[in-house]
């Protein structure tokens, strides 16, 4: 059982705020805790009543005197920690505080809601809320909630950070027969939130799937570890609202909180295996065919159809989908030629053609079920003269109740394959209205089954020396600064194993000579200043200078350029730093992400990274899996295996690049930003050629 | 009883007179001295009524005189008016009661000249005709930009000497770090071949050139919406326009910072707070969400409400010059800190008992 248990199913329940009067928010309660048939006590709480709905009705919660579980409150916001700690002292283990009027009202709100959770925390409660719909269990069963009705039971859970969203979709779920095991409104996510939850979602035998809205991720390293494992068990899908930058926007303004990117957000999901999706309706597409479907067990899907045109509109979503369609082994082709009308297209997507009764529809299912090739089916059919929607509806039932792989219809009508529909849905075979919803759902079916199959990652540890790193963070702040000058940041990546160059600051135009005279020529001078980020758009860098007076000269020339073009930045000097060959350019970085935490970048590099943004991310620390998956997704990756008679790249080199900067952004939480561009790859070995790195300030 | 000894310090604006002043004054007095200041022109800038550089003085030394005797003139930029009425007439006897008045008792006595030497040449008051009046010797305080400053202090230190005036040496102020190693290997030679004594090579700090947040705050006349820590030195001012993405990096680099945008834009006011920011300034008159306003209260940050766009905004900040105001104590400790490393303070203080 999970470890949330007094929330699902508690011995005894307090609704705190219970009201006799229709409308308010504490009848509403009430009312649904008794009506749902809950088998445990039931306890109104209201000092202004003496009996609601026919039950003793107590002042205050220590007037029970019988074991209460779970507190359901309603009672306004300002006098909810009173209500709590009386909770805590009466025992109660879990407290649902309905109530709005805390974090996100401001200020005071936020106040109020520090100390509920100190309060709870205190008498160790736990506390879902505040600002929620309530929570309802249809196995118990429990509807501690105010939402209008209780849903049908089914074994899909159902976590939502919006309590409007939560209520229309109960709503809908009910006229589409969905049900479910578990709702959980999270709201304001003051103590539990949504890591919580999916942990203990994941120990619910009732629930096998596992749906999530949400606007933020209030923890996100444990939300990565939980959802990491949790996944491995049972799918968790999710909408992530806030995607494009007015919802960015809209998210902040509703949570009051920056949440990180949105690519970061993506990028975690993938990593840890959470299926995204971006339209309320896919909720639900995806998660019906979860419910009551078989993971498949395979990689291609077979189309059947009694319209070409349906038919290839499918094939169409599945190849957008990624999905392949099998090729049929010899013995199906030929069954399928015996079986069906020589008209009829045999070979993937297959063309049952319009006349199709239902046994030729069984036929040719069973000769494509029958296929190895085949790991999953998506069967459409459209409404013709000689169709018999209803009794292909039996079949298919009875056929799914034979083979373990998925199948997924498309009946596409209305009123002559309404029966049908409904009959496929109670049975257990999801019906889509189109075709490519079905893909939609089949399509996740098969990345899940992927997601299961990933093996455990194995991280690597490389010998570095932490004390030089250490020692270069305290003289940055103690020049009270952020950003590293770069031959700091060339000592810290050294200290990591990550080659770079020598450089040596100098002061005056003779000491750019000296130190040019004893490193050797050419050299480049590149201006030292950290406030400047782009040092060649302003004129701070010159390459290739072979002789003392042209180090004289440019040193002068930076030094004026900087001046002219960024009057405002502390300049240090004037870096003179060793030529090195040409290498091919490429990007590795890292920007620490307010929520998920380190997120790696790799891609291809130089002045046009901001224009061609052949990218990938990754949140650190990745495994040397990760870190070869990550570079092989950019369009860079050709680059490194050489193309056009070019050589190859030493891809070692750059893995080892990759997973040094995993270990150094994660030994040390207090780097924000790193950036090495460009990272010179060379046939062997790979040089790092400029390094940013930035630091968060710390509190002194 | 002996008579105060008389330090002219003379310079440009912003080149850091009064703040040496005061800090030798504070330094001198912990040695012992009795240490005063006098200001014989003040300067009234727009609606101040008072000299801001006495107003400091006074707070810092408990001088326990009336500003009107610590800055017996007041002028502005169109005294030639009054001076052609006729109206200036007893300037040189206000300013002599005055002086005899704030130096009895004191062993040295700093007298700031005007805003530049030769300010008020034309009514006798220029930094050269008080340097002789009182017999002072002078302090020359030069900010150093670019090698010109060279130029100016030395055909400054000449024009006292021909007028009488003994220059005791100069100190370089304000130097940026990348002309540190010049102004001490090169600039330092040279003048003191030519017999002027350099007492002292400050390094730039840009915490005592930087405004505070209510200095800001009063240039900007908007409307505070949270109060943070006032006192906090803003050295950087960043205009928040960007993706939110870019907004992140872009504010992680810079500390102690005042971030301009726009109040709807919570996809950048989010970020200046979640980084080390000072004062975030809103223009438009664009209210901002309440929780944008929660969190800038739980980091302490400031947040100011401008009716006027960005590039106004920018321009009113670009006139504040950074002064150390009474109640400042930081810049003032870190002022008087920095003398007493940069400066030969010791020397100086032997050179003017000497005589």
């Amino acid at each position: 059982m999970t470890s949330l248990d007094f929330f699902f199913n508690p011995s005894g329940v307090a609704v705190i705020g219970a009201s006799r009067t229709r409308g308010k928010v504490g009848y509403e309660v009430i009312r649904n805790v008794i009506e749902c048939g809950y088998p445990g006590k039931v306890f109104p709480v209201n000092p202004n009543a003496k009996r609601i709905f026919g039950l003793t009705c107590y002042p205050s919660v220590e007037d029970i005197g019988e074991t209460v579980d779970l507190a359901v409150i309603t009672v306004p916001a300002r006098i909810v920690p009173d209500v709590v700690e009386k909770c805590g002292k009466a025992g109660v283990k879990g407290v649902v505080v309905i109530s709005a009027g805390f974090k996100e009202i401001g200020y005071e709100g936020a106040k109020l809601e520090e100390k509920l959770v100190s309060i709870v925390k205190e008498y160790g409660m736990r506390l879902l809320g505040p600002n929620v719909v309530g929570i309802i269990d249809t196995f118990t069963p429990l509807n501690a909630s105010f939402a209008a009705k209780t849903p049908l039971k089914g074994n899909i859970a159902f976590a939502s950070q919006s309590g409007a969203m939560l209520t229309s979709i109960l709503d809908w779920a009910l006229s589409e027969g969905i049900g479910f095991s578990k709702i959980i409104s999270l709201g304001n996510k003051a103590d539990l939130d949504e890591s919580d939850v999916i942990e203990a979602l994941a120990e619910d035998n009732k629930s096998k799937v596992i749906l999530l809205y949400l606007e933020d991720v209030r923890r996100g390293q444990r939300f990565f570890d939980v959802a990491k494992k949790v996944v491995k068990k049972k799918p968790v899908i999710v909408l992530k609202s806030g995607r494009s930058e007015a919802g960015a926007r809209a998210v902040s303004s509703h949570t009051g909180s920056l949440a990180g990117s949105d690519r970061a957000y993506n990028t975690a999901f993938e990593q840890i295996g959470v299926l995204r999706i971006d339209e309320v309706e896919d909720l639900f597409n995806l998660a019906v065919a979860f419910s009551k479907q078989p993971v498949p067990d395979g990689k291609g899907i077979a189309i059947v159809t009694n319209a070409g045109g349906p038919g290839i509109i499918a094939t169409d979503a599945c190849e957008r989908s990624g999905m392949k369609l099998a090729r049929f082994k010899s013995d199906t082709i030929e069954a399928l030629r015996s079986i069906l009308p020589p008209a009829a297209a045999i070979y993937n997507p297959v063309d049952v053609l319009g006349d199709a009764d239902d046994a030729r529809y069984k036929a040719a299912l069973e000769a494509v079920l029958n296929d190895s090739n085949v790991a999953g089916c998506l069967v459409i059919l459209t409404p013709q003269a000689m169709t018999k929607a209803m009794e292909t509806a039996v079949a298919l039932v009875e056929l799914g109740k034979i083979y373990r792989k998925p199948i997924l219809a498309s009946f596409m009508g209305g009123e002559e394959v309404l029966e049908a529909s409904k009959l496929l849905v109670e049975s257990g075979i999801p019906c889509y209205l189109f075709p490519e919803k079905a893909v939609k759902a089949l399509s996740s079916m098969f990345r899940y089954a992927k997601i299961i199959k990933k093996h455990e990652d194995e991280y690597v540890t490389f010998e570095v020396d932490k004390d030089l790193v250490k020692s270069v963070f305290k003289a940055v702040y103690g020049d009270r600064r952020v950003a590293l000058l770069a031959h700091e940041a060339f000592s810290v990546v050294r200290a990591y194993g990550i080659p770079a160059p020598r450089i040596a600051l100098a002061r005056s135009a003779d000491e750019a000579v000296r130190i040019a005279e004893k490193i050797g020529y050419p050299v480049a001078l590149k201006v030292a200043s950290p406030q400047i980020l782009h040092k060649t758009d302003i004129g701070g860098v010159v390459l290739n200078i072979s002789n003392a007076k042209d180090v004289r000269k440019e040193y002068y020339n930076i030094l004026s350029n900087t001046h002219k073009y960024a009057p405002q930045a502390n300049v240090y000097g004037v870096y003179v730093q060793r030529m090195v060959d040409q290498g091919k350019e490429f990007i590795v970085g890292m920007s620490r992400d307010l929520t998920w935490g380190p997120m790696l970048m790799f891609g291809l590099g130089g002045i046009y990274v901001n224009l061609l943004e052949d990218v990938s991310f990754r949140i650190a620390p990745v495994s040397r899996q990760e870190a070869i998956q990550m570079i092989s997704e950019t369009r860079a990756y050709r680059l490194i295996q050489g193309i056009r008679g070019e050589p190859p790249l030493d891809l070692d080199a750059i893995i080892d690049v990759v997973l040094r900067v995993s270990q150094l952004v994660t030994d040390f939480p207090n780097i924000n930003e790193i950036d090495i561009n460009p990272l010179f790859a060379y046939q062997k070995g790979c040089l790092a050629l400029d390094v940013k790195i930035t630091l968060k300030k710390m509190e002194v | 009883m002996n008579e105060a000894k008389p330090i002219l310090v003379s310079g440009l604006m912003y080149s850091g007179k009064t703040a040496l002043c005061m800090a030798l004054s504070v330094i001198f007095r912990e040695e012992g001295l009795k240490t005063g200041y006098f200001k014989p022109v003040g300067w009234a800038v727009g609606s101040d009524r008072q000299d801001e550089d006495a107003v400091l003085m006074k707070s810092v030394l408990d001088i326990n005189y009336p500003i009107e005797i610590i800055v017996p003139i007041m002028l502005n930029p169109y005294y030639l008016t009054d001076f052609s009425k006729g109206k200036m007439g007893d300037a040189a006897e206000r300013i002599e009661k005055a002086y005899h008045i704030l130096s009895r008792d004191l062993d040295v006595i700093f007298i700031e000249s005007g805003h530049t030497p030769v300010a008020f040449y034309t009514g006798n008051l220029s930094a050269f005709h008080l340097a002789e009046k009182f017999n002072a010797q002078v302090l020359i305080t030069a900010p150093f930009g670019n090698d010109l400053v060279l130029d100016d202090t030395l055909a400054q230190a000449e024009m006292f000497k021909l007028t009488g005036s003994e220059v005791m040496g100069v100190i370089f102020n304000n130097v940026p770090l990348i002309l540190l190693e010049k102004v001490k290997g090169i600039v330092k030679p040279i003048a003191e071949n030519v017999s002027l004594r350099v007492w002292g090579i400050i390094e730039e700090d840009k915490r005592l050139t930087s405004p505070t947040v209510a200095e800001i705050n009063s240039v900007l006349e908007g409307t505070i919406l949270e109060e943070g820590d006032m006192t906090r030195i803003v050295e950087d001012v960043l205009v928040g326009a960007m993706t939110t993405e870019s907004a992140l990096k872009y504010f992680r680099r810079s500390v102690n910072k005042a971030v301009i945008t726009g109040g709807d834009r919570s996809d950048i006011t989010l970020p200046a707070l979640e980084t080390d920011t000072a004062v975030l300034i809103l223009t438009g008159n664009l209210y901002p969400d309440i929780r944008v306003l929660s969190k800038a209260r739980e980091k302490g940050v400031t947040v100011i409400l401008v009716p006027y766009d960005t590039y106004t905004t920018i321009r009113k900040l670009e006139s504040i010059g950074g002064r150390i105001k009474p109640g400042d104590d930081k810049k003032i400790e870190l002022a008087i800190s920095k003398v007493k490393r940069e400066v030969d303070w010791k020397g100086i203080l032997n050179a003017i008992m000497e005589d």
